[in-house]
This record gives C-alpha cells, sequence and structure tokens, in this order.
C-alpha cells in the first residue's frame, strides 16, 4: 500500500515536470553576483535563459537576443556580440562574461528574440534588467535604460534583506501604466514545493500610479514580471498577425538576516 | 551679532554633512605600471583634495598623492609588490584598496628584496630584466607569459561554468529516469488490482 503510494507521488512528480507550461514564463538574467567587491573579484558572469524560474525548468530554447548591454555612469555598452550560446538542459541559452572597471551601478539588460508560445497564440518578448553594484558605489540603480516596457525600481535593488518589500514603477514608452499586473517568481533551487499552482507565480497589480510592491519572504533570486500588451501585432512563424506579451521584468536578490 | 554666527556655522555643518555621513572608499586599477584611482563616498560624490597614501606589503610608505576635482589620482608603480591605497579624510573614515603585484607588469623589479634596502636593488635588477628583451627568441617567450598570464583566468572560469553545466545535465537526467519508473510502477500496481 505504501509503495503504491509512493509510486503514485512519483507519477505525479513525472507528470508535473512535464506539464511544465502552467507556470509562467520568465526571461532569466542572472548575475553571478550582485554586488562587485575586491574579493569577488571584477568579473561578472551572467546566466541567461528563458524558463519558469519557480517551477525550476523547464527551459524554452532562446533565438538571438536583440540587444544586450548595460548602463553605466549614464553611457550605454552594447555588449550584444560578447554573449556566448550555451546550451542547458538541451536548450539554446546564453552566457556573458564582463569585466567591471570602475565603480559604479551596473544595469545590465536585454532584449531576447520574440518567442512563438502556441498554447497561448501570442509572441512574448520580456525586456529584462537586472542590476550589479561595484566597489559600492551604489549610485545609479535606478537609471532608465529607456525600454519599450520598463520597471524602473523604487527601492535599491540590491543588498536586500530577506523580507524586504520591493517597489518599482510600471513603464510603457516611459509612461507609468495604472493597475498593471506583475506576476512575481521565486528561483527555486528545489528546496519548496508549492502546495497548490496558485503559489508558483504570485500575481499583484499596481496602483494608479503604476506603483506595485511585493514583500519577498525567502533568500534568493526574485523575477517581477510586468506583462503588458504592445501596441502593434507581429508575425509568428506560420506568418499570421498575433499579439505580442511585452514583459518588463527585473531581478532582485534577496539574503537571510544573520 | 551672534545670530549671524549661529547661520554661519549650520551652513558649515550642512555642507559637510554628506562627508560625515557616508563611508569613504577607494578603487584603483593598473595599466602598465601607472595605477589609476579614484576616492569616492558610497550613494554619490567623489572626494576631492583627498590625500593616499601608497604603502608597500610590508607597511611601509612608498608614496603619497592627492585626488584631483573629479576625486581621481595616479601614482606609476617602481616595483611589482602589492601595492594598498589608503585614503583618511582625517574624520575616523578611512577606505582602503590593494592593487596586487600580478596585475604590474613583469618588467618591474620584484618585492623580494623590499623588506632590506628597496630603493637600492631596484635599479641593481632593472637592467637585467630589460636586456633580453631584445633577443626574439626571449621576446617570443615573454608574449608567450603574458598571454597565458591573461588568458589563464578566462580559461579556469569557462572549464568551472561548463563544469556547472554538466552537473545540472546529470541531476535533469537522474529526476527524468526517477519519474518515469515511478510512473512505470504505478501503471502496473494498477494492472495488478484490477
Amino acid at each position: 500500500m505504501r509503495a503504491g503510494a509512493l509510486s503514485v507521488t512519483a507519477a505525479t512528480l513525472a507528470l508535473a515536470a512535464a506539464s511544465g507550461p502552467a507556470a509562467a514564463h520568465f526571461q532569466e538574467l542572472i548575475p553571478s553576483t550582485d554586488i562587485v567587491t575586491p574579493d569577488t573579484g571584477a568579473t561578472v558572469d551572467l546566466a541567461i535563459r528563458f524558463t519558469h524560474p519557480m517551477s525550476g525548468g523547464p527551459l524554452m530554447d532562446m533565438g538571438t537576443p536583440a540587444r544586450i548591454g548595460v548602463l553605466a555612469g549614464g553611457t550605454v555598452t552594447d555588449l550584444t556580440a560578447q554573449a556566448k550560446p550555451v546550451t542547458v538542459d538541451g536548450k539554446a541559452a546564453y552566457g556573458l562574461s564582463h569585466v567591471l572597471t570602475a565603480p559604479a551601478d551596473y544595469v545590465y539588460f536585454i532584449e531576447p528574440a520574440p518567442y512563438w508560445e502556441p498554447a497561448e497564440g501570442k509572441m512574448i518578448v520580456h525586456y529584462t534588467k537586472v542590476v550589479v553594484d561595484a566597489f559600492d558605489a551604489q549610485e545609479g540603480w535606478d537609471a532608465l535604460v529607456g525600454l519599450p516596457v520598463e520597471i524602473e525600481p523604487l527601492v535599491r535593488p540590491y543588498g536586500l534583506w530577506t523580507g524586504n518589500v520591493f517597489r518599482g514603477i510600471v513603464r510603457k514608452n516611459g509612461e507609468p501604466v495604472p493597475f498593471a499586473e506583475v506576476e512575481v517568481e521565486w528561483r527555486n533551487d528545489g528546496s519548496v514545493t508549492p502546495p497548490a499552482d496558485a503559489f508558483v507565480t504570485q500575481v499583484v497589480k499596481a496602483g494608479p500610479d503604476g506603483v506595485f510592491s511585493y514583500a519577498m519572504p525567502r533568500a534568493g533570486w526574485w523575477g517581477f514580471a510586468a506583462l503588458l500588451e504592445a501596441d502593434a501585432p507581429m508575425k509568428n512563424p506560420a506568418g499570421e498577425d498575433v499579439p505580442v506579451e511585452q514583459g518588463a521584468l527585473m531581478w532582485v536578490r534577496t539574503v537571510d538576516m544573520k | 551679532m551672534i545670530r549671524p554666527l549661529l547661520l554661519a556655522l549650520a551652513l558649515v555643518v550642512a555642507v559637510s554633512a554628506p562627508a560625515l555621513a557616508h563611508k569613504i572608499k577607494v578603487f584603483a586599477t593598473a595599466e602598465g605600471a601607472v595605477v589609476s584611482g579614484l576616492v569616492y563616498f558610497p550613494g554619490g560624490g567623489k572626494a576631492v583634495g583627498a590625500p593616499v597614501q601608497v604603502l608597500g606589503p610590508d607597511g611601509v610608505e612608498i608614496g603619497r598623492v592627492t585626488t584631483d576635482d573629479a576625486g581621481a589620482f595616479t601614482f606609476e608603480a617602481t616595483r611589482r609588490i602589492d601595492h594598498t591605497f589608503v585614503a583618511d579624510t582625517g574624520d575616523g573614515h578611512r577606505g582602503t584598496f590593494v592593487v596586487k603585484a600580478d596585475q604590474l607588469p613583469v618588467s618591474l623589479p620584484g618585492g623580494e628584496d623590499a623588506a632590506g634596502a628597496p630603493s637600492t636593488a631596484a635599479p641593481a635588477a632593472a637592467p637585467a630584466a630589460a636586456a633580453p628583451v631584445l633577443d626574439p627568441a626571449a621576446l617570443e617567450d615573454a608574449v608567450a607569459r603574458a598571454v597565458a598570464r591573461e588568458v589563464n583566468p578566462l580559461r579556469l572560469q569557462i572549464e568551472a561554468y561548463e563544469e556547472r553545466i554538466r552537473l545540472h545535465d546529470i541531476l535533469g537526467g537522474l529526476g527524468w529516469i526517477a519519474g518515469i519508473t515511478g510512473l512505470a510502477f504505478w501503471l502496473l500496481g494498477r494492472k495488478k488490482q484490477g
């Protein structure tokens, strides 16, 4: 009887692994550290993947990113050519190594290739950001890259304790988006099994001023995805005009207080 | 009479407040033998006209520079040793940054004899290091060494990265095996009951 129950659990797990698409899509842009010091060394390695963070996968193939760059000290440096394709779990992802040469806050961003999601009948483009502070500059973390859709952080996005609240303004073409819906996922390291599907993706809505907030209950990387519909449709691989999900994403890391 | 004085005092305090509120930080990089650095406050602001002390590995002062209007300074290294740059604004705030010996050119004399007589040992070692560069074979050797020095850390990084990915793949595969085996057992068990 007990063996039977175990088998059922295993089978359920297998099914859950196969039915990943129920979870939200998130473009990941995860640096090896969000705080660079003389101890960490000046090189930041970025892992760039398209996946379901809370479910721990599966990954989806990424096309060649349209643009990857970093904003620091008011200047944007294009890093698109430096990104290297890598294969993770058999899927196309990207990696990038960047050496930081001066104290500043580095706002990394990516505009990935549009992804065709047949299950939802739409193209997905997730404009994603993450901020790395180098050598305690602590200046420039709220600078806007100027992406079509973008989260403007209202909380310094590094050096955050577990339990801190993250707040930001959802912007589209520079303007705040009232009542924008923001999906939140924790990048699961395998230590958390959500008791029900509703726990996988947390959903918060912005107020009339486009400002949202969320308290992060666990240490690790948290992804915030404001999902908006683009003004113009896009052609899917079959050549049909389909709607486009434009995501404004931002990643922040929390650390336990101890 | 007293009121303007108080006002002036208040102004002075207000102007110098940001420096007091912040820790002071130093950052420096070496390009060739020239070390360029910056003295700044976390959260914004550069330390203008701040004295920076340069210390050798033994803690002995080897130089002194002052930051310019942009909080920047330069220092030319004469020996291939660890350089510690110390900025002290005198109000209890002190920032340090170490430029390691291996960031400085190999053509500079090393620090083995630093403990003894640093300044007299340096010129003696310099001609010996410079002479063989004229020989093409030695030059090739020197270039190879320089390339290796730059590339080695990158190579190690790539290796570490590949190692991580491999572990990921294995764990993922194990998960699938366990899941499918479980499914098979479950189906078999159901058949028996039915």
